[in-house]
């Protein structure tokens, strides 16, 4: 997966789905089970999250070496 | 219910002793940050334990009680996209963090613009925006602990649960906190999803649900204006909490961090029952009295009391855990930041110090506010989410100045401030935002006119990998 298409999956997806969307859902005056349909997309939006997320550890992030730094907490490195 | 209820307590109290096997002798960074040692599991459960706080169960289904979903949009979206903002931004803080031998977030900006200025404000401006949070976790406590009917006077019960949050940091910091955690967000996620299915099954019928739809507030422009600048600015701001920065801060490796952050947006489960239980209150007959005792009203009215007891101190747990949070954050603020030169010992006990003053000004002012929880947590926002441009400018600027951070973070304090107490109008935009705005403005039009030492962005350096 290139670095792009993991930020679009990762980053731009889940706020597309978020931002215009849930206030555009607002706008219907559609409430099945008297909920309105905005906050049912938002909960399904849970799920979906998660889901973008894992798509970008599991075809990318996972397979890049990990790191680890030793911290110097007394001074740290100077700039 | 009061046996149920101190158990709880009681196995919170074992969990903090057992976090302490193994670490006896702990140095600063050890008590501020467990050395960095957490691994994903363990991240995990502090991640989500200091996400979801007393403000969550009580004061979501309060918010929707008293006015409508548009409250629960802007709520939900910004969690959610919190989550989506850390899997990337986090693994950066971290690897800034551990370059740059932070415990705190004014450590980063200090040592990585060598500004003492900066790590001066940076302190400051932390400190005064986190006194409103510590006050919201004792006004839910309050609420709270009101449902026990013990016949103690209120300011002794918010007393008991400061000490008690207390007592958990002084036995091993943040180890403590984070295995208090795993029994919080466990016992909290059951309470959140056995009072949603209770009433579920004592609605009685579907009818009864229109009233809910019929009490919500409708949709506007200025609402829609209002919740997506919200989510925005409470998005983008949650990287640069101190608390959460302290949390990135304990993670083993990056990897660490971005496996964590795939599953936290499932935990986000109990916000579809949380909704359910604040419908359920819409709709039936129940003795509310005020709008954040909600929850503990329907709890009341369908579960035996014995569960009852068992949810109660899941939520007084959520408090607990967050202002051991927030106490860990506070604590090195002062004893490191604002006093610097101090060695690891003399930082602990300043910061224990620190930590007993923090909290009894958090349960005074609790004492003498009744704000509805979800706009303290709004303010709070206005203030930390500031620090995003100068978090912007370590993680992928080479030329961003100190002084136009600093500049950028008064100005937009200033702004937001400016706007919230003279209600000025601006359309429904959250104020915080515009004050981000201007912040941002400051720091990018100083990229270009004010010269500055060139530094190498923590995106650009390339990581150690000596695993």
């Amino acid at each position: 997966m290139s670095p792009a298409l993991r930020l679009t999956i990762g980053l731009v997806v889940p706020f597309l789905m978020v931002v215009p969307t849930v206030p555009l859902l607002g706008h219907l005056h559609v409430a099945p089970f008297g909920v309105p349909l905005a906050l049912w997309w938002l909960f399904g939006c849970i799920p979906l999250a998660s889901l973008c997320l894992a798509i970008c550890w599991f075809a990318h992030d996972r397979h890049q070496p990990d790191e680890f730094i030793e911290a110097d907490y007394d001074s740290g490195e100077r700039p | 219910m009061t046996i149920a209820f101190l158990s709880v307590i009681a196995l919170s109290l074992v969990l903090a002793l057992l976090s302490k096997r193994g670490h006896r002798h702990q140095k600063a960074e050890d008590f501020f940050v467990a050395s960095g040692q957490f691994r994903a599991v363990l991240f995990f459960f502090l991640a989500v334990g200091e996400t979801y706080s007393i403000v969550t169960i009580l004061g979501y289904p309060g918010g929707i009680y008293a006015n409508g979903t548009v409250a629960a949009t802007w709520f939900l979206g910004y969690i959610l996209l919190a989550f989506v903002v850390g899997y990337f931004l986090n693994p950066l803080i971290w690897r800034a963090g551990r370059i740059h031998g932070a415990v705190t977030l004014p450590d980063l900006f200090r040592r990585h613009f060598d500004s003492r200025a900066l790590e001066i404000v940076v302190t400051l401006a932390s400190l005064v925006f986190l006194v409103p949070l510590g006050m919201s976790q004792f006004l839910g406590l309050q609420v709270l602990l009101k449902q026990l009917d013990w016949s103690i006077p209120p300011l002794m019960l918010t007393g008991l649960a400061g000490a008690l949050a207390f007592t958990y940091i002084a036995i091993s910091g943040i180890r403590a906190s984070a295995y208090v955690a795993v029994l919080k967000d466990i016992l909290l996620i059951a309470a959140i999803l056995l009072t949603g299915l209770a009433a579920l099954a004592h609605w009685g019928g579907v009818q009864t649900i229109t009233p809910a739809w019929k009490h919500a507030v409708q949709p506007s422009l200025e609402g829609d204006v209002f919740a997506i600048t919200t989510i925005l600015l409470q998005s983008l701001g949650f990287c640069v909490v101190p608390q959460t920065c302290a949390y990135v801060f304990t993670a083993r490796s990056a990897n660490t961090v971005r496996r964590a952050q795939v599953t936290m947006p499932l935990y986000m489960v109990m916000f579809p029952f949380l909704t359910l239980v604040a419908y359920f209150a819409l709709s039936h007959p129940l003795p509310v009295r005020a709008p954040n005792e909600v929850f503990l009203a329907v709890t009341r009215a369908l579960l035996p009391s014995q569960i009852v007891g068992l949810v109660m101190a899941g939520a007084a747990l959520a408090a607990l855990v967050v202002l051991t949070g927030i106490c860990l954050a506070i604590g090195p603020l002062v004893s490191r930041n604002l006093v610097p030169g101090l060695s690891g010992d003399q930082q602990r006990r300043w910061s224990q110090v620190v930590m007993v003053i923090y909290l009894l000004l958090s349960i005074a002012s609790a004492a003498q506010s009744s704000q509805l929880l979800v706009t303290i947590n709004n303010l709070f926002y206005f203030g930390i989410s500031q620090f995003l441009p100068g978090m912007i400018g370590i993680l992928f600027l080479r030329k961003a100045h100190p002084f136009a951070i600093i500049a950028g973070i008064l100005a937009g304090d200033a702004v937001a401030i400016v706007i919230f107490e003279f209600r000025v109008p601006v359309g429904g935009t959250n104020a915080g935002f515009i004050g981000l705005i201007a912040n941002l403005a400051i720091v990018l039009v100083a990229l270009f006119l004010l010269p500055s030492r060139e530094r190498m962005p923590i995106f650009a350096r390339r990581p150690c990998q000596n695993a």
